[in-house]
């Protein structure tokens, strides 16, 4: 075994005794190099890194612990009891400690569960999707956003169980056989988005899982002897061994998975938009609603894959692996969702200006009243999207990619907002106009429910790999240089298999 | 029946290509040949897969499964309690189209997950022919023999195409 | 199949009349409902934070500027609406639509997603958001006949549940059908002025079902499609 092959622990430990030359660079060093290259040439895969050191590197998150990591883990921690407190709290004082009041019966936790269910959107959508389409700069992209999409939908799924009254008796949603014959509801959009979560869940664990298996077996491989991650790493691997006969048959089903993902999501946020625009609550009863939250759920979704990627980049130091590239494509994503998504933000507002109805036309005018500076900071940060991802500069520099994908997340969440409490705030009976403002305890669960996401990628970093070597590696394979005239360009072989 | 099977590991995904027809002479069959590799490559780089593996006629019996399912569950539940809700048709269909949609999506995930598992012979723990150094990028190439003495046929054209290493080992893949 | 409908015989279709014209917003509806329906008493703090508990409230709306001021008194019980909103939207079947024309709420079955509130255009639907309290002696004068409610479940007016039943009872005994004016609800009983008429539409003969064909007649929020069992009158006579 020479130099470059040696596991990552024992890597470090040399080039901290300067090691030779031969050595795989340091995490600073590739960072350095990843930032000097140009990279925008089309070259999504880096064929110059030699096989060994996309092992090490890509594995570096999992096994190069710093002792700011567990200070940042610790933090995490702390702000995710205190929510759980709060929880707690709530549950044993009553509702009440929500700053709700009839006949405002939803809200920060509902908002929050779209907010949280849209995150997890693009995920999948986006991984299936390159997949499908066999994009060849997907590769890096895939794992971050299944990751995300499978963390954000468990912290999605909490919010429910947080909002609802009586915990105790959330079995009474579940169609659990009984003696009574007492079964959920089908009729209820609750039901329905229910159902539509928990099918969302398993299917992006799946897919986040099968993604996984080969990197896992990788893991396993080159895990240092006695590392503790080597049980569960054994055990979850399943013993893949990457047989000719086990890559065409996982090549198959990513493939089925991919589709089937990708016709669940949609679904799954239109379900959600429903337990809107099902009720007869104006404001909220508006045909738009399904497309209209499916395509805020992708614009989100990316924007938050594309802060990740970059934390990623910036935390773990993958510059290398997850290129400027990646994001260059995936802001050229976003910049068509946010154009998307203005044209959905005219079409709904248009109408509900235009024809003037009083009840949508009084939540409309209290918008502007009450939440000035919220509807500022939407609509703005959805047109400051759209300029400055129409900028080459902006799209090929993380900095600023980083800022625009906060800002229009942060957007999204305040629309999300901005869809729940006005439309309540102001019903059709006048009497029963009144203000709204979430309590502390809400908002700390709300807060502990961003730690907890923040936490879960962090821990999961650490246990498992964060980035699809075994799709990168397949990239090398089928990439080449050719030479057309004078100048050299990359081709990918065309393998598409028959299913 | 035992079998002796011979892992070469190798450096180049060609020097495995090149052996088929040596290996073709012995004779080994082709079905007693694998690649094992950490990436995967296209199919017929060394070896055509020959396993009938429908993976998507599982999908979709699972996902038909996970209709009737869906049928089953908000349908005749619904039957079940017959009560008038806000004026709603006693057995109202959209419901069930919702589920149905769902829980077939769902019966087509499952089923392509656990029959990707069946077809691709996972999870199996044991310990099989395998070395870690294929996670290391080399190619492994898997070769079953009937016998010793193809045994040693096949190690010497393994050492005729750069081979790195070799190993023995008795098992079945 | 299994029938949930215990709770009517459909026999009857339950109404409640209410005359603006002589209401004059004096509050004993809502006094007496609260003393009918053990509906726990929120205190000074929880009141101003607008979570009262009243089942039956009294809206209040003013026609024209100081001084030339006109009140309208409006009291708002639930509407037990033929087409209730509220129904569909719950999960777990916690309130139905019985076959005596009343929107029914199972306080045991909830589980408070509150959706119900949510569409409910009326605003009439009340959550229990603390563990309420009823301190000694209190509890003493609490309505057997009803259950007390606990945190974290949704309820509203019944249209007196229990009066219904103890006057259907009655009339089984005696084996006859239940006569005009035998069930009267707290707030129709306790209304100085005779503003609010309860009866069964399905009997001709009562006075509710004579009130409802007036030509005062209006339903609030009609146009949503909710078919209120709560008529109002309004505009002289």
């Amino acid at each position: 075994m020479d130099e470059q092959e040696r596991p990552p622990q024992h890597q470090e430990g040399e080039r901290r005794m300067g090691g030779p030359r031969t050595e795989m660079p340091s995490l600073e060093e590739l960072r350095g190099i990843a930032a000097r290259k140009g990279q925008l040439k089309g070259l999504d895969i880096d064929l110059t890194m030699p096989e060994a050191w996309l092992n090490q590197y890509s594995l570096s998150p999992m096994f190069y612990t710093t002792r700011a990591y567990f200070v940042f883990t610790l933090a995490l921690s702390s702000v995710v009891a205190w929510g759980a407190a709060c929880w707690g709290y709530q549950i044993y004082v009553g509702m009440g400690v929500a700053g709700l009041r009839p006949p405002i019966f939803w809200g920060i936790y509902i908002s929050t569960f779209v907010f949280w269910v849209g995150l997890s959107h693009s995920g999948t959508i986006v991984s299936s999707l390159l997949r499908l389409t066999k994009a060849n700069w997907r590769r890096p992209v895939l794992r971050g956003a299944e990751a995300m999409t499978a963390f954000s939908l468990m912290v999605a799924s909490l919010f429910p169980l947080i909002h609802i009254g009586r915990i105790w008796r959330v079995y009474y949603m579940f169609p659990l056989p009984n003696q009574r014959f007492l079964w959920p509801n089908y009729r209820s959009p609750l039901a329905w988005d229910m159902l539509a979560i928990s099918v969302y869940l398993t299917a992006s664990m799946i897919f986040l899982y099968t993604g996984l298996l080969p990197d896992v077996a990788l893991a396993r491989d080159l895990c240092p002897r006695g590392n503790w991650r080597k049980k569960y790493l054994t055990v979850l691997s399943l013993g893949w061994r990457g047989t000719h006969r086990q890559w065409h048959v996982y090549e198959k089903a990513s493939t089925l998975l991919a589709v089937g993902v990708l016709l669940i999501a949609p679904s799954v946020h239109t379900i959600v938009a429903w337990d809107f625009s099902m009720s007869i609550t104006p404001g909220w009863h508006t045909t738009i609603f399904g497309p209209y939250f499916v395509v805020g759920a992708i614009y989100s979704g990316v924007a938050g894959v594309i802060s990740l990627m970059i934390l990623l980049r910036w935390i773990f130091g993958l510059g290398q692996i997850i290129r400027t590239v990646h994001l260059y494509n995936l802001a050229k994503l976003e910049l068509v969702m946010a154009v998307t998504w203005a044209y959905f933000y005219f079409v709904e507002f248009m109408t509900a200006w235009y024809a003037h109805n009083p009840v949508e036309f009084r939540i409309w005018e209290y918008q502007w009243e009450r939440f000035p500076h919220l509807m500022i900071v939407m609509l703005g940060g959805t047109a400051l999207a759209i300029l400055m991802l129409s900028f080459h500069k902006v799209r090929t520099s993380p900095r600023l990619l980083f800022l625009i994908t906060v800002l229009i997340n942060v957007g999204m969440y305040i629309e999300r907002y901005l869809i729940v409490i006005p439309v309540l705030t102001h019903r059709d009976n006048a009497y029963t106009w009144t203000d709204y403002t979430p309590s502390f305890v809400e908002i700390s669960v709300a807060v502990g429910a961003l730690a907890f996401f923040l936490l879960l990628y962090a821990v999961f970093s650490k246990l498992l790999p964060v980035v699809t070597v075994a799709d990168i590696r397949e990239g090398k394979i089928i990439t080449g240089d050719v030479r057309i005239g004078n100048r050299e360009v990359r081709v990918y072989a065309d393998v598409e298999e028959p299913l | 029946m035992s079998h002796i099977t011979v892992l070469g590991l190798f450096n180049r995904i060609e020097e495995p290509a090149a052996m088929l027809t040596p290996l073709g002479e012995i004779p080994v069959a082709k079905e007693d040949m694998t690649l094992i590799s950490v990436a995967p490559y296209p199919d017929g780089a060394v070896l055509y897969d020959e396993h009938h593996s429908p993976l998507w006629a599982v999908a979709i019996v699972c996902g038909i499964v996970g209709f009737f399912a869906a049928i089953w569950l908000a349908g005749w539940t619904q039957w079940q309690i017959n009560l008038n809700v806000g004026g709603k048709s006693t057995w109202s269909v959209p419901p069930v189209a919702i589920t149905c949609y769902e829980f077939s999506l769902a019966g087509m995930v499952l089923g392509t997950f656990f029959g990707m598992l069946w077809y691709a012979e996972l999870p199996d723990w044991n310990e099989l022919a395998y070395d870690k150094d294929i996670s290391r990028s080399k190619v492994g190439f898997l070769v079953r023999c009937r016998d010793e003495a193809t045994a040693e046929m096949v190690e010497e054209i393994m050492k005729n195409n750069n081979v790195v290493r070799i190993k023995r080992g008795r098992d079945d893949y | 199949m299994k029938s949930f409908n215990s709770n009517g015989d459909g026999k009857h279709k339950w109404t409640m009349v209410v005359d603006l014209d002589r209401c004059n917003g004096c509050g004993a509806c809502t006094v007496a409902c609260q003393a009918e329906n053990n509906i726990a008493v929120v205190g000074e703090k929880l009141a101003s934070e607008k979570r009262t508990m009243s089942w039956l409230r009294v809206e209040r709306y003013f026609e024209g500027e100081w001084p030339d001021l006109r009140v309208i008194f409006l009291p708002m019980p639930c509407q037990q609406c033929g087409n209730a909103p509220c129904e569909p939207v719950c999960p777990v079947f916690a309130t139905y639509r019985n076959p005596d024309g009343l929107n029914a709420m199972v306080y045991n079955r909830c589980v408070g997603v509150r959706f119900c509130g949510n569409n409910c255009p009326y605003g009439v639907r009340k959550f229990n958001w603390f563990r309420y309290k009823w301190e000694k002696p209190l509890q003493e004068q609490l309505n057997p006949d009803v259950s007390v409610r606990e945190v974290g479940v949704m309820e509203k007016c019944t249209f007196c549940m229990q009066r219904i039943r103890r006057g259907k009872d009655a009339a089984k005994d005696e084996a006859r059908d239940v006569r005009d004016g035998e069930v009267v609800t707290a707030c129709a009983q306790s209304c100085p002025t005779g503003a609010i008429i309860f009866g069964d539409v399905k009997d001709p003969e009562s006075r509710a079902a004579k009130l409802v064909k007036s030509k005062r007649r209006f339903r609030l929020l009609n146009e949503h499609g909710t078919e209120p069992s709560v008529v109002y009158l309004k505009g002289g006579a």
